[in-house]
């Protein structure tokens, strides 16, 4: 909190009448600010589109805001299951659209900053929108495209988006209503602009192996993270030196023994973060990666949005990109947090 | 700077490939014989080779000679907790329907196609060595690599004449719940975690199982990262020498070949890989099994369980 | 995982009395040397015809009772969704639908048991297009019955395995005859209280009270107590693996997600006793419903045909309970209830009460519960 100049001179150096003014004032800033921060923790159950925009909105909540002004809803599975049935009012932009394959790198990036104001104009996307992103809602690897889309959206300038938690597997359990409409939106103003301090490019991950001021959290499945599976078009096996492993799986409630894929409560996630080494300094600057940047993409979600980490940056070319380059190390058959 | 640590990488790795080459040659030989071995050996003196795969897999084909040799290796005991180690008198019993003696050389196969499968050999292994036979070595790859060589197979059922195996239980190979409970608290005892990583992460667990999550402190090195099986299609192999001591090293398993090592799974199947990965192969001398496992300890709630992390992490 | 067949056919099976009959004779298409002419009309599964196909030219003794088998369309499964929906029809709604989707897909001809993997199970041959008369439990039995039946023998779902699985080696057909699976279902009989069914008492008739050495066995009336009562272990039950919707109130419904699988040991009263299950007392397995568990169909059939499903789709919901009968295949000899008369006798958490319904239960489930816990024995 910024005072003015008169504080540098020290508390008990002022005068009486300066002291209580300033009281006064650093009251009323502390007023504001605590109710800011109880806002903040209102956050998991939004009144209106408008009022602050929560990471996460719940079916309850969208069920009772459908067709809000401004509000644009994105649906990221795929063009035959969109068609087939879709939350009403949603457009589709299928997750293949969001990292397509770039045959220079070999890899998939996001889209170039004209492709996707292209894109998301022709949604209906202003600069203004609350964009709510959906996926299939039903499996871990279906809540890594949601994710993955709504680290896209911000990185590229598009900061007022949600996450619709358990997405259409749990709309859907839940008997709302799904339509077959397909919108006509009225082109929209977004502009994309890429903001680098969200995303990680080679040259950040290869610096950051000297300085090693990120810490490097592997998004993958723990058997690729130790190198016994990799994906087939991903050339090497293991993970960059020094990473941690936070499953990308692990953050959600899909799986054997659970349900839809609803993030799981901050409580549980800070505990995991815990348990796979991440510091509990939410200022320690964290560069996430997985193969080709959804989980990644998921993790950088989870991790800035709802966890509060406030210097995270996922890797867009993964290992798709990084395992290509034979001199850059990689570990195998080993865990990144074993110290010996 | 990075071709400097890949040559030191190199080195170390040459050096851990030779010292892993000579233990093999002393130790990992004997308890792992390969499809030709076996080939050769059917007929030596002292071979009874028992088949431990599903008993249906039997009389569809087996390796001429071989004895199905279904079990039960596992049972449930007094005190109603199952996949337990038999009494001895019942596996001895067992044993010598088999036509297993004192001097037999024993070579036990399972179907070979998924580190599972292994397992139940590894299993038969520790039983073995745990009534104090030691002359017990796996067939690598099993019954999936016997056929990959296309060696010959027979529908004969075998009826051995009865053996005259006498054995007494190695306490030292066995770790019950209280041994357990004491070693949990004494820092010097490395418990190994043989399930797989969502397992003991604690985001998954199996139904049968009270108590996500694994014992505190615990290392994990699964059970099914220790063979080749379904890599390109292949039976399930061991892996390398190399690679296994690479894995125990990145694990964290200590260099320290006398270091007490306890390995546990669900019920005592993966954790007796982990027990013939390390004992058998690698050299370890002092590899117990805890035999009622994560079944047993997950039912006691005076058993402290960690979930949501890792057994071993590094402090940040 | 590989080791699965696909269409490779071995030589020896051409040689066999069915390689004999041609592949043209059962699987159409045309003997000529063009692909595409050759493969016109085809057939995949032959006999999958009105309960056996082109199976009826020789074994029609089987496929006469089979085109009415439980195995082969689900009767006394469909007599259970009938039931509960009535007086609503299946062809109002989507069920019939959904049913060709899901439910049948365990649907078994003769080809899915004794030549191929089931469909469900995707298929492919068992053995180089032999025909198996008693094909291996693992690549038949299991792809169906695979969890609570499978699971339960081979003990990967409770804290043991099947004494008949663990020390004798049976597998599903030396108690499930081929004649109980062929046979055909009688009109109206639900699926837990099948007609033919084996009895321990086939190979076990000492163990029949009155006749037994063992003192538990008489002490307790003739076909009072299921034999499992006595000699099986937990158990599974469907809830909680799979979702069910709690309707709070119109408007509001709780969605209650899968946690960990219901592990229990329950006796209840058999409410449908038959010549297959005649005991007094068996076990009971929870096999839920909710009044509003297919709430969802409404929607889809609205959005899919234009006009919404009925609204109270399981209208006829208190007829039957969602407690029922339940072969568990954990048997041992030995069994913490069996230890001791009172290690039963006053134990009222073995017993299915009124504490273990929930609000909103079938009224049936009030004729499974016991009312009366036997009591501790003094002596």
């Amino acid at each position: 909190m910024t005072g003015p100049a008169r504080e540098d001179k020290g508390f008990f150096m002022q005068t009486r009448q300066t002291r209580r003014n300033f009281m006064k004032r650093n009251l009323i800033q502390s007023i504001i600010i605590a109710l800011l921060v109880a806002a903040t923790g209102l956050v998991s159950a939004p009144v209106t589109a408008k009022a602050g925009t929560a990471p996460l909105v719940s079916t309850e909540w969208l069920a009772g805001n459908l067709g809000a002004p401004g509000m644009v809803i994105i649906d990221v599975r795929t063009a035959a299951n969109y068609d087939f049935g879709h939350l009403p009012g949603a457009v589709s932009m299928p997750y293949s659209g969001w990292e397509p394959y770039n045959r220079k790198t070999r890899c998939q990036m996001m889209p170039s900053v004209a492709d996707l104001t292209a894109t998301l104009r022709s949604l209906g996307v202003n600069r203004s929108s609350h964009v709510i992103v959906y996926d299939a809602g039903n499996t871990a690897l279906d809540a890594t495209q949601g994710g993955a889309a709504v680290w896209i959206l911000e990185s590229m300038g598009q900061g007022n988006v949600s996450y619709l938690d358990g997405g259409f597997t749990k709309w859907t359990f839940e008997g709302r209503p799904i339509d077959k409409i397909k919108p006509a939106p009225k082109a929209g103003d977004f502009t994309a602009k890429l903001d680098p301090s969200k995303v990680a490019t080679l040259k950040d991950i290869i610096a950051n192996l000297k300085t090693k001021e990120a810490i490097f959290l592997d998004d993958r499945r723990a058997v690729e993270h130790f190198g016994i599976e990799k994906r087939p078009d991903v050339v090497r096996y293991g993970h960059i030196p020094g990473s941690l492993n936070f499953p990308a799986d692990f953050m959600t409630n899909a799986g054997i023994n659970r349900g839809p894929a609803t993030i799981r409560s901050k409580k549980e996630l800070e505990a995991m973060a815990e348990g796979v080494g991440l510091p509990m300094d939410k200022n320690r600057k964290i560069i996430v990666y997985c193969n080709s940047a959804q989980q990644a993409g998921m993790g950088y979600f989870v991790l800035r949005d709802i966890m509060g980490y406030r210097n995270v940056q996922a890797y867009d070319g993964s290992m798709l990109e990084y395992a290509q380059d034979k001199k850059l190390p990689l570990v195998r058959f080993a865990w990144g947090f074993v110290t010996e | 700077m990075n071709t400097y640590k890949v040559r030191l990488a190199a080195l170390f790795a040459a050096v851990i490939l030779i010292a892993g080459a000579s233990a093999a040659a002393a130790a990992g030989m004997q308890k792992l014989v390969s499809v030709d071995w076996l080939a050769r050996n059917l007929k030596a003196p002292n071979v009874v080779v028992l088949d431990v795969g599903a008993f249906t897999q039997y009389e569809r084909g087996h390796i001429p000679g071989a004895v199905k040799a279904f079990g039960p290796w596992q049972t449930m005991n007094g005190e109603f907790v199952g996949f337990m180690m038999p009494k001895v008198k019942d596996l001895v019993r067992m044993l010598r329907s088999y036509g297993v003696n004192n001097n037999s050389h024993v070579i036990l196969y399972d179907e070979g196609v998924t580190a599972q499968d292994t397992a139940k050999s590894a299993r038969a292994l520790w039983t073995l060595e745990a009534l104090g036979h030691d002359k017990v070595a796996i067939l690598d790859g099993g019954f999936a690599a016997w056929k990959q060589a296309k060696k010959s197979v027979s529908g004969e059922p075998v009826v051995p004449s009865p053996g005259n195996f006498r054995g007494r239980l190695i306490k030292s190979k066995l770790a019950t719940m209280n041994e357990v409970k004491k070693a949990l608290r004494s820092p010097g005892v490395v418990f190994v975690d043989d399930r797989l990583p969502e397992e003991d992460f604690g985001h998954e667990k199996k139904s049968y199982i009270k108590r996500f999550g694994h014992l505190p402190g615990s290392r994990l090195w699964p059970a099914d990262f220790m063979t080749n099986a379904g890599i390109e299609f292949s039976p399930s192999f061991m892996r390398d020498m190399s690679e296994l001591h690479q894995m125990a090293k990145g694990v964290g398993i200590p260099a320290d070949k006398n270091a007490e090592i306890i390995t546990y799974s669900n019920r005592g199947l993966q954790a007796a890989m982990g027990y013939f990965v390390l004992h058998d192969l690698l050299g370890y001398k002092n590899v117990k099994l805890f035999d009622g496992s994560i079944l047993e300890a997950a039912a006691d709630r005076s058993v402290p369980m960690k979930t949501n992390g890792w057994g071993y992490k590094r402090k940040m | 995982m590989r080791g699965r067949d696909t269409y490779g056919v071995d030589k020896d099976y051409v040689d066999s009395v069915h390689g004999k009959v041609g592949c043209i004779n059962c699987h159409k298409g045309k003997n000529v040397s063009d692909k595409d002419k050759a493969h016109e009309g085809l057939v995949k599964d032959p006999s999958e015809e009105d309960g056996g196909g082109v199976c009826r030219q020789c074994h029609s003794d089987i496929t006469s009772t089979y085109k009415n088998a439980m195995h082969y369309n689900l009767t006394g499964i469909k007599d259970i969704v009938g039931t509960i929906i009535s007086p609503h029809k299946m062809q109002d709604t989507l069920l019939p639908a959904a049913w060709k989707l899901d439910c049948a897909n365990c649907h078994a001809s003769c080809g899915s048991c004794h030549v191929a993997w089931p469909k469900v199970a995707e298929g492919g041959l068992l053995n180089r297009h032999r025909f198996e008369k008693n094909p291996p439990m693992e690549k038949t039995c299991y792809a169906c019955h695979g969890s609570r039946f499978a699971g339960e023998y081979m003990g990967l779902l409770g804290p043991s395995p099947d004494v008949h699985y663990e020390k004798y080696q049976m597998v599903c057909t030396d108690c499930h005859k081929g004649s109980e699976l062929h046979h055909t279902m009688p009109e109206g009989v639900k699926r837990y209280y099948a007609t033919v069914t084996p009895r321990c008492e086939q190979c076990h008739p000492d163990a029949v009270a009155g006749r037994s050495e063992v003192a538990m066995h008489n002490a307790h009336k003739k076909n009072e107590l299921a034999c499992t009562v006595c000699h099986a272990t937990e158990y599974f039950n469907c809830t909680n693996c799979h979702v069910s919707l709690d309707v709070k109130e119109a408007g509001n419904i709780k969605v209650i997600f899968p946690s960990d699988p219901l592990e229990t040991f329950k006796i209840g009263r058999n409410i449908d006793r038959s010549p297959g299950n005649p005991y007094a007392y068996n076990l009971v397995r929870h096999t839920p419903m909710k009044k509003d568990s297919l709430a969802s169909l409404r929607y889809f059939q609205a959005v899919l045909t234009g006009k919404p499903g009925p609204k109270d789709l399981i209208s006829n919901y208190d007829a039957l309970p969602t407690w029922n009968s339940a072969s568990i295949h954990t048997i041992q000899l030995k069994t913490r209830q069996n230890s001791s008369c009172n290690a039963c006798h006053g134990h009222k958490d073995l017993f299915l009460t009124k504490q273990d319904l929930e609000p909103g239960d079938p009224k049936a489930n009030l004729k499974v519960i016991v009312n009366k816990i036997p009591p501790r024995i003094r002596k």
